[in-house]
């Protein structure tokens, strides 16, 4: 198992140099001047010749990449333009507010939708289950935007239960960090959910057919025992991929919500750096969130292994 | 129902493969975003699924189709329509209710909401439409071919689309819309691009599955060339269930388009569409919580039709179920 694991590390190391590698290409060659965005179209020459100079803009281009590489993997973002806080601070700063915000989402989206899942598929086409069918579908055509702002309306402005927006740190005071959050959070829940819910519904139908479940029942074991013991972990593995590959969705989510609810996570330094065309903050988040949403993948990679015996040989997913 | 557990370990094969597995979309900010044909094949139980396909497509799926074709023929026709200009301010008095003069009122500035409501559906439904029939385009070509030749072909296509996928979809179309400048062309380029990496491997795994079955071994037995073994016996299979699915992904796109329409880098305003007057709602949303619910309702039921519709669509033409 270890041995797995090293292998699926070493190949980790390409994916994310191809993926530092789109992260650089991606801003240095779409069209425009970089110097000219960030100074805006009135720039004198001068000022223009002096921040390609500074930004190492007249280099060929493997060059600036090579030079960013290094820089950026001991930790040196280069500096916001805008208001020449150094990028590795802001990100610091707001990438946990991020992740406290898709890690209680996804608590939140995990309780509902295991229980749901597995009503659903133990008592197939029964009243519950059609209405968690239902809401699935509904919750998928809700993009987070519009919900966020049905939130908003219901909760925070209608009946005055949640705040609207705002935040307030997790060590400065829990209780209002969580109450700041939750609105956000289970916004962010409710797609995930829905995902969830029909992954674990239809695989445990899958599993409940399985000649080792019919035995369980013959031998007379209690059906919640079944059901939770016998069947659910089998019942996981879409679950578990999805649950990885969400984490993209999530993000995209994330971005939104935080820009809705005033949250000052990495979502919302990157679009608000997007509006002002603060460069190397773009560059260091959508960098940040891709080896971030590579990183996860792995490590749900690693996590099979843990829930079917039958993966734990390297021979056999080789 | 086809045993899922002897498929699962190749189905983990490395990291690259857990980025993303044969058909999921990731979407731009939408929730709505896992097609994977197994697991929507066994969405129903075996014996509803059995019933779907003998029984035809069924009322949601005629009611989903005619919601669809409605907000279609008013998006095509809007212009002969008798409607006010969407972008004409005061044609009413500001905040109006729904009402006879103005069927479902005027916003803060007075204008029309019927009007701009239908005007604005048309940036929905041409980014969500062409998206995705450019990103079918491509990737479904790419991924017959690699799903085809295999080999060495296969896995840089496989690799490319799944670096592709690593990043989040709305940062990057964020990231190329508001570089490229924000408008109607490159909101669809931006969401062509991010279409092309999911679609070319669901077209590749299903071209997998139709490769090994007996009556693409037979014409190529008989001497068939390639290109019409692929074009006459893998893509007239590939084909309906892509193009169901193609029906989802027309329903990705278009909450993708407006997301970056609530960021405010689609189209410019004063142009409506659905995502901007969301967003333009929002602020005065307390006084007028119409202007949002309007745009909001009808961008919910066009995705949800489109879902619906392909789900049903996908379900119909997947004999496998069916043969049992």
């Amino acid at each position: 198992m270890a041995r797995l694991a090293g292998r699926k590390f070493l190949l980790l190391i390409p994916v994310l140099l191809i993926v530092s590698i789109a992260t650089f290409l991606l801003l240095n060659l779409l069209p425009g001047d970089p110097a000219i965005n960030i100074l805006g179209l009135g720039a004198t020459p001068a000022a223009v010749h002096q921040l390609r100079q500074q930004l190492h803009l007249d280099d060929p281009i493997y060059l600036r990449y090579t030079h960013w590489l290094w820089q950026t993997l001991h930790g040196q973002l280069g500096e916001s333009y805008l208001n020449k806080e150094p990028v590795s601070t802001a990100v610091r700063q707001h990438f946990p507010v991020t992740l406290e915000l898709m890690v209680i989402s996804q608590v939140i989206a995990i309780i509902v939708s295991v229980p749901l899942g597995i009503w659903s598929a133990y008592r197939p086409n029964s009243w519950a289950d059609r209405a968690a069918t239902g809401f699935s579908f509904a919750m998928l055509a809700a993009p987070p935007y519009m919900l966020g702002v049905l939130m908003v309306f219901v909760f925070a402005v209608h009946w005055h239960v949640f705040p609207a927006t705002g935040y307030v740190g997790l060590t400065q005071n829990p209780f209002e960090n969580i109450r700041d959050l939750f609105l956000p959070s289970l916004t962010l829940a409710l797609g995930s959910l829905a995902v969830y819910v029909r992954l674990l519904r239809a695989e445990m139908i899958a599993t409940l057919q399985e000649d080792y479940i019919t035995m369980a029942r013959a031998k007379g074991m209690p059906t919640g025992f079944i059901l939770l013991r016998h069947a659910l972990r089998p019942s996981t593995f879409s679950l578990v991929t999805v649950a990885g590959l969400n984490v993209g969705t999530l993000i995209g989510g994330a971005f939104i919500i935080e820009y809705i609810f005033a949250i000052p996570g990495i979502g919302l330094l990157t679009v608000n750096s997007i509006y002002s065309r603060d460069y190397l903050v773009v560059q260091a988040c959508v960098l940040i969130v891709a080896v971030g949403f590579v990183l996860v993948n792995f490590f749900m990679d690693l996590m099979y292994p843990l829930l079917d015996p039958r993966t734990r040989h390297a021979r056999s997913s080789a | 129902m086809h045993d899922p557990a002897p498929e699962r370990p190749a189905g983990i094969a490395g990291p690259s493969d857990a980025l993303a597995p044969s058909a999921t979309m990731v979407g731009g900010g939408s929730p709505s975003v896992e097609l994977e044909p197994e697991l929507l094949g066994s969405e129903l139980a075996p014996d509803a699924e059995f019933e779907t396909a003998r029984r035809g497509l069924g009322f949601g799926f005629w009611l989903s189709v005619g919601w669809l074709t409605v907000i279609v023929l008013l998006a095509v026709l809007a212009d002969i329509l008798p409607l006010e200009d969407p972008n004409a301010t005061f044609v009413g008095a500001p905040g109006l209710g729904p009402g006879l003069h103005h069927l479902l009122g005027t916003d803060e500035l007075g204008r029309d909401l019927l009007s701009r409501v239908i005007f604005g559906s048309r940036v929905s439904l041409i980014v969500g439409f062409t998206s995705i029939a450019v990103g079918m385009l491509i990737g479904g070509s790419i991924g017959l071919a690699a799903g085809y030749f295999r080999g060495k072909i296969d896995a840089i296509v496989t690799g490319l689309a799944n670096i592709l996928l690593a990043f989040p979809a709305l940062v990057l179309a964020l990231a190329i819309v508001t570089f490229m400048g924000p408008s109607l062309f490159h909101v669809t380029l931006a969401i062509s691009i991010l279409a092309i990496g999911p679609l070319t491997l669901l077209v590749r795994g299903s071209t997998i599955v139709f490769s090994q079955r007996e009556f693409v071994v037979a014409a190529r037995l008989l001497g068939a060339k390639s290109w019409r073994v692929v074009y006459r016996e893998i893509l007239a299979n590939v084909l309906p269930g892509a193009m169901s699915l193609g029906l989802i992904a027309v329903a990705v796109a278009i909450v993708a388009e407006g997301a970056l329409s609530f960021l405010g880098v689609s189209v410019r305003t004063p142009t409506a569409s659905w995502g901007n007057m969301i967003a333009e709602g929002r602020i005065v949303m307390v006084q007028h919580p119409l202007i949002t619910l309007w745009p909001a309702a009808l961008m919910f039921l066009t995705v949800l039709a489109l879902n619906f519709a392909g789900d049903r669509l996908r379900a119909y033409f997947d004999v496998r179920e069916g043969a049992l």
